[in-house]
């Protein structure tokens, strides 16, 4: 989110756009990655369901970053998002195919302070793809780090991190591990 | 009309849980995880070095989509080369554990952890684990992913 974790409301649905996904674009992402033979006879191509759901993943950047911008136009600070940890699950219940539109949504559900990463807060995302007739046909829960706006490191971890940030002793450090 | 698949091909009903499969290996140049995140990611630490030195991946890193999507290869390649697999159903606990860096090689292993039935549907769904693992051994990348598998077509109507 481009919020900051503490102005991050939960379970407010966000729009990030719509797709209509191309025969072109699946037969690239599908020749590259995802190169099933079409068994199930459908006469369109099938998408991929991960260029799905890479796909969502670019609207939630595009509606991330254009946050960003309203906020920063507005005179503010936007907040500052993290690379994800991972997923926890996601699912395809109906296959997308060449000439379907795709509305992608996003909701926060939940929001904790990371253990493992002092300064940054653990965001459990929501995302949901529904096509031109009103069925999911993608459902993701992802999880996403997002900065700490009130944090202040304390003494004693931001000496840790500056011992880090010194060539030889982090060479050390690897050596040890 | 005889069954297009060769006999190699092999349908839901003769897979087994436990079998475990070698994965091939892919080198992660730039271009591929600028070219990538161009179209996927476009985040400051998929596309920038400088930016990417200062934020917690610690070096430019490919998209956690595109090791998704690389392993997705790498499990065409391997195993999925001689299964009737239709498509993908799920995918479930994906961690991302570590950043995969310019000219990183990634390989794995994959494993049928579960076999059952589609819900509601005719086909079988296999559940291969995938761990995939970077040049020094380290674990980037663990999930499970469900593959929706054809059952072996009825005898009728195939001459063979």
């Amino acid at each position: 989110m481009t919020r900051w974790f503490e102005d991050v409301s939960l379970n407010d649905a966000f729009p990030l756009g719509s797709h209509r996904f191309t025969a072109e674009e699946i037969a690239a992402f599908s020749a590259q990655y995802d190169p099933f033979t079409n068994l199930s006879g459908a006469a369109q191509p099938e998408a991929s369901g991960w260029h799905v759901a890479s796909l969502c993943h670019r609207y939630m950047v595009d509606a991330i970053a254009a946050e960003a911008e309203r906020l920063s136009a507005a005179g503010q600070t936007p907040g500052i998002s993290g690379p994800s940890p991972g997923v926890n699950r996601m699912d395809f219940p109906v296959p997308v195919h060449a000439g379907d539109t795709v509305a992608f949504t996003l909701w926060v559900t939940a929001k904790r302070p990371s253990q493992s990463l002092p300064g940054w807060g653990v965001l459990t995302n929501r995302l949901e793809g529904v096509n031109q007739h009103g069925a999911i046909v993608y459902r993701a829960e992802v999880v996403a780090f997002s900065k700490l706006r009130d944090y202040r490191m304390p003494l004693r971890l931001r000496l840790a991190w500056a011992l880090t940030r010194l060539p030889g002793l982090r060479k050390l450090a690897h050596h040890r591990r | 009309m005889t069954h297009p698949t060769p006999c190699s091909i092999r349908h839901f009903e003769a897979l087994a849980p436990g079998e475990t499969f070698a994965l091939g290996t892919i080198r992660v140049t730039r271009d591929m995880i600028i070219g990538f995140a161009t179209q996927f990611d476009p985040l400051p630490f998929h596309l920038d070095e400088e930016a990417a030195r200062k934020s917690l991946l610690g070096g430019l890193a490919a998209s956690g989509w595109q090791t998704g999507a690389l392993s997705l290869r790498l499990l065409h390649e391997g195993p999925l080369a001689t299964i009737a697999g239709l498509r993908i159903g799920a995918v479930n606990g994906l961690k991302w554990r570590k950043p995969v860096l310019v000219d990183d090689t990634i390989t794995g292993k994959a494993t049928i952890v579960a076999l059952r039935p589609e819900h509601a549907r005719p086909n079988g769904i296999a559940v291969f684990g995938l761990d995939i693992a970077n040049q020094h051994g380290d674990s980037v990348m663990t999930l499970e992913i469900d593959i929706v598998v054809a059952r072996k077509p009825a005898a009728s109507g195939d001459a063979s």
